[in-house]
């Protein structure tokens, strides 16, 4: 018998992937109005259980009901007409189709006569859901993927609200997002709980998740361990109860001073971008993590774009002091003198998702593989990768697994594992810790320590203030395509101190 | 534009006036309409991420029985539909073929181009064997490729392709479907009811097309060893050039266009003396290389 108070409530439900089960007999009751976290390390089984209540996955065993009556959607679009909408974790866009259209699309018969669509209605409804929840402005008739992360973020957030609805799912929402908009984000909520919304968040910032949840569901290896108010928890708690064990508190760096040493290893001089940066000059001193931060807009990801000869049209030099000084004015010129680049789109822009662990981690390496013949040898190659996930701690089933079987922390750590095994100078880093959990997080920061006391130099680009602040030596504010202020660790290093540069 | 009308004026005067004459527009735009249909069909095709490289083989075997039912009582309606009915029925077995076999798109195609290329051939021998032809229509019956029918129904196709393509939520579905089944279906998009639509709505434009190139020809012989393929390189090359385009013109639309500016050139070359056939098609080549080239330089960086 269902709960009066409970506007959905499962029981026993299972998901299973081959022989693994990613929901193991879950029950689990969510009551009207609340705003509930869910919170598990990578591949403990979250999105998959969200992925169910939204549709997209159907499930194996057990029941759902929606206010008291049985729930059992097809499909996303099915989910949305019972009102439960979801923005998933990794983006969920039509690239091809306009941004206004992405809002609709699969429910396009609302805006339909004789079989004819009415594009302007469209437009229009879709700008007015952008106004009634005051999300970031896009621009509606453009192409997605013309759009940056953050806007198509945004697409897939109206188009869950388009369905007005009564839970609505946000799968590692703000991990997308930059602080301006993450404000945004937060007063939304606000507005949906007054509105007697409920609603369902994964992030892996936990300290975000106690701040806005009044509730927490925590779940390991496919299981729900346990549900507990929010005032009743804190962050180590939560850290422990996901992965079984105490977790040590801090995984940024512990000294508070910059340390790096005198030599220059990279000079950035009066670049631009037009439309994206203003004469951005900097220079990044060997074994030093540089950190760039700014609001959405500010132009922090196309500084790691320019910096490492992505941007077309870029003027002004980027010089790498390596044997003698490098113009780097093409991605080959940076791979072939040690630079290398961890992009913040990682299954869109740095790894082949449809092909093994092997092929991804080797891909960097293979000029160093080759030996002196053309041929590459199978055996160096899968030493290699076998080393790599050892060293990097990678949960895969073997080499020869593919890259979209693993979680986001995994698929992370090939990203980030392969151009680490390579004797680089320059390492751009462009949220890399985007979308994994506690425990990856403090594997990447500790993976960092290790290379920069090796002597490698980072640039580390975040839309997470704690992250450049708990990381950098120095860094740079940004605002508008330009440099606004730079801090150094130790001297008036605080969030309150960047926001006030940043705004 | 501008520089293309100001070559096109300057031609005109090199050859006293007889490239923008009006009997030669009207071979022009005639010309352009053929591929046209077909290349709106492709448009289609490829809006969902799959190659079919039957076509022109098809476009064989529909051109034949719009000539086989020309030549009985049902007359111009037999015509139509004869191209119609068998472009789609064709076009829709093969994208049954896709998606229930799961075989590459391009692959089944070949397949099933050489399948319809030995029915043809098979046909063709049969008619022979008879001391027959293959289906031929009469001067009298060859008027919907002619002003001013091939006009009304290049504007019918017109008004059809870009309504389908971009005001019906088939027509977004498709295009949908050019960013993954997966995503597609997260969606709510029925993805295997869509693909084969797909068919149905290619199998129309292609039957068209085998219509208008039976009306036009009044024969079309059978193809053998994949030689069909050649039948979709001109369309192919419109397609093309309106895809590098369609930042600036809707792709229906910028189909008709770039098939008048590649018959165009075909236009001018045969003026310069120029001989058809290979030569012609190298040019073709190069445009469709340097609009490319020129569509990596327009190729808009991410906006925010």
């Amino acid at each position: 018998m269902a709960e009066k108070d409970n506007i959905l409530e499962i029981r026993g439900l299972c998901k299973y992937f081959g022989s693994t089960a990613a929901n193991d007999h879950i029950d689990f009751d969510l009551k009207r109005g609340e705003v509930r976290g869910l919170a598990g390390e990578n591949g403990s089984g979250k999105s998959t259980l969200l992925q169910q209540i939204a549709g997209i996955y159907l499930k194996d065993e057990g029941v759902m009901t929606l206010n008291g009556e049985p729930y059992d959607p097809k499909n996303p679009i099915d989910a949305i007409q019972k009102k439960v909408g979801i923005v998933v974790q990794e983006l969920g866009v039509l690239n091809n189709l306009p941004a206004g259209v992405n809002v609709f699309s699969g429910r396009m018969k609302q805006f339909t006569k004789f079989g004819v669509i009415d594009m302007k209605q469209v437009y229009r409804e879709a700008e007015a859901l952008f106004d009634k929840y005051g999300l970031m402005k896009v621009p509606l008739h453009q192409m997605c993927r013309q759009m940056s992360i953050e806007s198509r973020k945004m697409v897939e957030l109206a188009r869950a609200l388009s369905g007005d609805p009564d839970i609505l799912i946000l799968d590692e929402v703000t991990q997308s997002l930059s602080q301006n908009n993450r404000d945004m984000l937060y007063h939304l909520i606000d507005l949906l709980k007054k509105e007697g919304k409920t609603l369902i968040i994964i992030t892996h910032d936990l300290e975000e998740m106690l701040e806005i949840c009044d509730s927490i569901s925590v779940l390991r290896d496919g299981q729900l361990i346990t549900t507990k108010d929010s005032s009743m928890l804190d962050t180590d708690e939560v850290k422990r109860l996901m992965v079984g064990r105490e977790v040590s508190n801090e995984y940024y760096r512990s000294d508070m001073q910059a340390n790096y040493g005198e030599e220059i290893v990279l000079h950035v001089e009066d670049v631009c971008v037009p439309g994206e940066l203003e004469h951005v000059s900097f220079q990044l001193h060997k074994g030093e993590i540089l950190g760039f931060c700014g609001l959405s807009d500010s132009g922090i990801h196309e500084v790691g774009k320019a910096v490492f000869a992505i941007s077309s049209h870029r003027k002004g030099n980027v010089v790498l002091q390596a044997e003698g000084r490098i113009q780097i004015n093409s991605i080959h010129a940076a791979t072939s003198n040690g630079m290398a680049y961890v992009p913040k789109d990682r299954d869109g822009e740095a790894l082949m998702m449809q092909d093994s662990i092997l092929s991804n981690f080797v891909l960097p390496s293979l000029n160093e593989l080759q030996g002196k013949g053309i041929f590459l040898s199978p055996k160096k190659l899968r030493e290699l990768t076998d080393q790599g996930i050892k060293d990097y701690n990678v949960k895969c089933r073997g080499a020869n697994q593919k890259m979209n079987g693993l979680s986001g922390g995994n698929k992370q750590k090939v990203n980030l594992g392969r151009w680490l095994v390579k004797d680089l100078n320059v390492l751009v880093l462009d949220c890399p810790t985007r979308g994994v959990d506690v425990g990856v997080k403090a594997y990447i920061y500790h993976m960092m320590e290790e290379a920069k006391k090796k002597g490698l130099s980072m640039l580390l680009i975040s839309d997470e203030l704690p992250e450049v602040l708990g990381m950098s030596d120095r860094l740079i504010v940004m605002k508008n395509g330009r440099i606004q202020g730079e801090f150094t660790r130790g001297e008036n290093f605080t969030q309150e101190a960047l926001i006030e540069v940043m705004v | 534009m501008i520089v293309i009308l100001i070559v096109c004026v300057a031609f005109n005067g090199a050859f006293d006036g007889k490239f923008l004459s009006g009997n030669n527009i009207n071979i022009l735009i005639s010309h352009a309409i053929l591929p046209t249909f077909t290349a709106w069909g492709m448009c289609f095709v490829f809006a969902c991420d799959y190659t079919d490289m039957s076509i022109g083989s098809i476009i064989i075997l529909a051109a034949n029985a719009a000539g086989i039912l020309g030549s009985t009582a049902l007359g111009y309606p037999g015509v139509i539909l004869g191209g119609i009915v068998t472009g789609m029925v064709l076009m829709t077995l093969n994208f049954l073929i896709f998606v229930y076999t799961k075989i590459p798109s391009w692959i089944a195609g070949i397949g099933m181009a050489m399948v319809y290329e030995a029915i043809a051939f098979f046909y063709s021998s049969r008619q022979l064997a008879k001391g027959s032809t293959i289906a031929q229509l009469e001067s009298e019956m060859r008027k919907l490729a002619k002003p001013p029918y091939i006009y009304i129904i290049f504007v019918i196709g017109l008004i059809l392709a870009y309504t389908i393509y971009n005001r019906t939520e088939i027509g977004l579905n498709i295009r949908a479907l050019g960013n993954g089944i997966r995503l597609s279906e997260s969606m709510g998009i029925k993805t295997a009811r869509t693909i084969i639509c797909v068919g149905i709505i290619c199998g129309f434009f292609v039957g068209c097309s085998a219509f208008l190139n039976e009306s036009y020809s009044a024969r079309i012989n059978a193809k053998t060893g994949l030689t069909s393929l050649s039948m979709i390189f001109q369309p192919m090359a419109a397609y093309m050039l309106a895809q590098v385009l369609q930042t600036r013109i809707n792709i229906i639309i910028g189909i008709p266009l770039c098939s008048l500016f590649v018959y165009g050139i075909f236009n001018m070359l045969t003026f310069l003396g120029i001989p058809s056939g290979t030569l012609q098609e190298a040019v073709l080549g190069v445009i469709v290389i340097v609009f490319g080239i020129l569509a990596q330089r327009k190729e808009t960086r991410v906006v925010k």
